[in-house]
């Protein structure tokens, strides 16, 4: 059986804001929970980790927040994309799979 | 971009604390709610569920906190908490407020005001005098016949010579000693003021034989002598000026003799008005001047002391000299023969320094020498050279004096 991996340092952004263009409006919670299962429960996620990076995104203009009532009822505060949001998740994932792209040439020279 | 509006964020932060710290508590609720509300769902008892979503989330203070230090600046925070709680305290306890400030209050002004009187004491030039970072002081020029040359050949600067002394006003019991200087007639110009009634010194009044002319001081010619005008036909009750100059001395160097009544600068009775400064009393004879002031608008007040210029311009001397073959001249180099100048030898020169003022901390430097002619004028071209520098940069006369002696090899500088 594969190791859980910690969230890299830097990734989790990305993964909110993938899960919000591929979701749309979404809560703090279902984020995580969309996330630990996209992940196929590969990943360790303190749910809690995830809300110091959304208010991040929210003071940076990439996500906005307000507050509705979630599918069971509950009061929940909603981050949905922003216009400049969009933008970053294009541009970070770009950079992203360039990023792998290389290192995973080197891997493959390697072996 | 985003930095700045994510610190901006941070800024607005500031001033919605309690709205932020409520939001947070919501928003961490309803989280708790949902993951509860699915722990139940996939069969938990509510007891083990909140366990579970609590043990899911992680470190809650730690988080909370990390989202209050990202919500604001705390370091501006904490400083606003802090002034508002001395603020509170102030306001409970008035009395002990008002001594405090009372205190502080003196002790500030009290300095303040004891440091604007050093300064304009000690660290100002005199307020009349314009433009006193471009004087420059050449000390050591110690003749007439240097002063001369120096007035042909830099025409860039404005020179002015003058010299000190005291004289007596007065006869008998009621004579009163009179401090003068002896001037050229750029002394007011340089100084950038002219008298208050009455015209300053002409360049006629320099030529030998012409009369003498005198500028008295404000005081004087109010209080003690009554002479009323500022330019007067003669000194009034000045004796014993004939003794104190030599004539042999005072022929040869022919110009003028200006007396100056000098008071305090800054701080005397006349305040900073440039009319009760202007103080001279002018005589035909000429005294040597010992100093030199390089002039490019105005004058300074401090002056250093440098070694005499003793020069042996033979042609000049006896130019100047109406008995040239007869006394010594003081002003020619002392101890020096005069068959030897006679031959037209150039003696000792020492090297003439040029410092400018030490308030403002700037001299000349060479190639500002150059360009004024004043490295020909006082370039030795004997042994001397290397060893005496021409040019000390600003600091202290003692640092000066360092300088030179190890420029001049250990030897005793003679000032």
């Amino acid at each position: 059986m594969a190791e859980k991996t910690d969230v890299w340092q830097g990734t989790l952004a990305l993964m909110v804001l993938k899960t919000l263009e591929a979701l749309g409006p979404l809560h703090g919670y279902g984020i995580a929970r969309r996330i630990e299962q996209t992940s196929g429960d590969q990943l360790v996620l303190n749910y809690g980790t995830l809300y110091p990076a959304l208010l991040k995104l929210e003071q940076e203009g990439y996500v906005a927040a307000e507050w509705g009532l979630s599918e069971n009822n509950r009061k929940a505060k909603f981050y949905r994309l922003t216009r400049s949001g969009k933008k970053r998740v294009a541009h970070a994932a770009e950079e992203w799979e360039r990023t792998t792209a290389i290192l995973a040439r080197f891997l493959a020279g390697r072996a | 971009m985003r930095h700045v509006r994510a610190w901006l964020h941070r800024l607005g932060g500031l001033f919605t604390r309690s709205r932020r710290e409520r939001e947070l508590q919501a928003e961490l609720e309803s989280h708790f709610q949902l993951h509860v509300d699915d722990n139940v769902r996939a069969g938990m008892t509510p007891e083990e569920a909140r366990r579970a979503a609590v043990l899911k989330f992680g470190p809650v203070e730690a988080i909370k906190e990390d989202i209050r230090d990202r919500a604001s600046i705390p370091l501006l925070e904490i400083l606003i908490q802090d002034v508002r709680y001395a603020l509170r305290r102030m306001r409970r306890q008035p009395g002990f407020t008002a001594l405090i400030a009372l205190t502080l209050a003196l002790g500030v002004g009290a300095n303040a005001a004891m440091f604007g009187l050093v300064d304009v004491l000690m660290f100002r030039t005199p307020a009349h005098v314009p433009e006193p970072e471009r004087i420059v002081s050449v000390d050591g020029a110690g003749n007439y016949v240097a002063y001369q040359e120096l007035l042909e050949r830099v025409r860039s600067l404005e020179p002015t010579a003058y010299t000190r002394y005291t004289l007596s006003l007065g006869q008998g019991a009621e004579a009163v000693p009179l401090r003068a200087e002896c001037v050229t007639s750029t002394y007011f110009s340089v100084a950038g003021s002219s008298p208050w009634r009455g015209r300053g010194f002409m360049p006629e009044d320099e030529q030998l034989g012409a009369p003498r002319t005198v500028v008295s001081g404000n005081r004087m010619s109010r209080g003690r002598s009554g002479c009323a005008e500022w330019t007067h036909p003669r000194p009034p009750g000045i004796e014993g000026r004939r003794r104190a100059l030599p004539a042999d001395r005072a022929e040869r160097d022919g110009g003028a003799i200006a007396a100056a009544q000098r008071a305090p600068l800054g701080a005397g009775r006349g305040g900073p008005d440039p009319r009760r400064r202007c103080r001279a009393v002018r005589h035909e004879r000429a005294e040597l001047p010992r100093r030199l002031r390089l002039r490019p608008r105005s004058r300074h007040r401090r002056l250093h002391r440098l070694p005499t210029l003793e020069r042996a311009d033979a042609a000049g001397d006896s130019r100047d000299l109406p008995d040239a073959g007869g006394a010594r001249a003081p002003g020619a180099a002392r101890g020096t023969d005069r068959a030897e100048r006679g031959a037209g030898a150039r003696v000792r020169r020492p090297r003439p320094h040029i410092r400018n003022t030490p308030l403002t901390g700037r001299s000349l430097r060479r190639d500002e020498c150059a360009e004024r002619g004043l490295d020909g004028l006082f370039r030795d071209p004997g042994a001397h050279d290397a060893e005496w520098p021409r040019i000390y940069a600003g600091g202290s006369r003692r640092r000066a004096r360092d300088h030179h002696q190890r420029r001049a090899g250990r030897e005793a500088v003679p000032w």
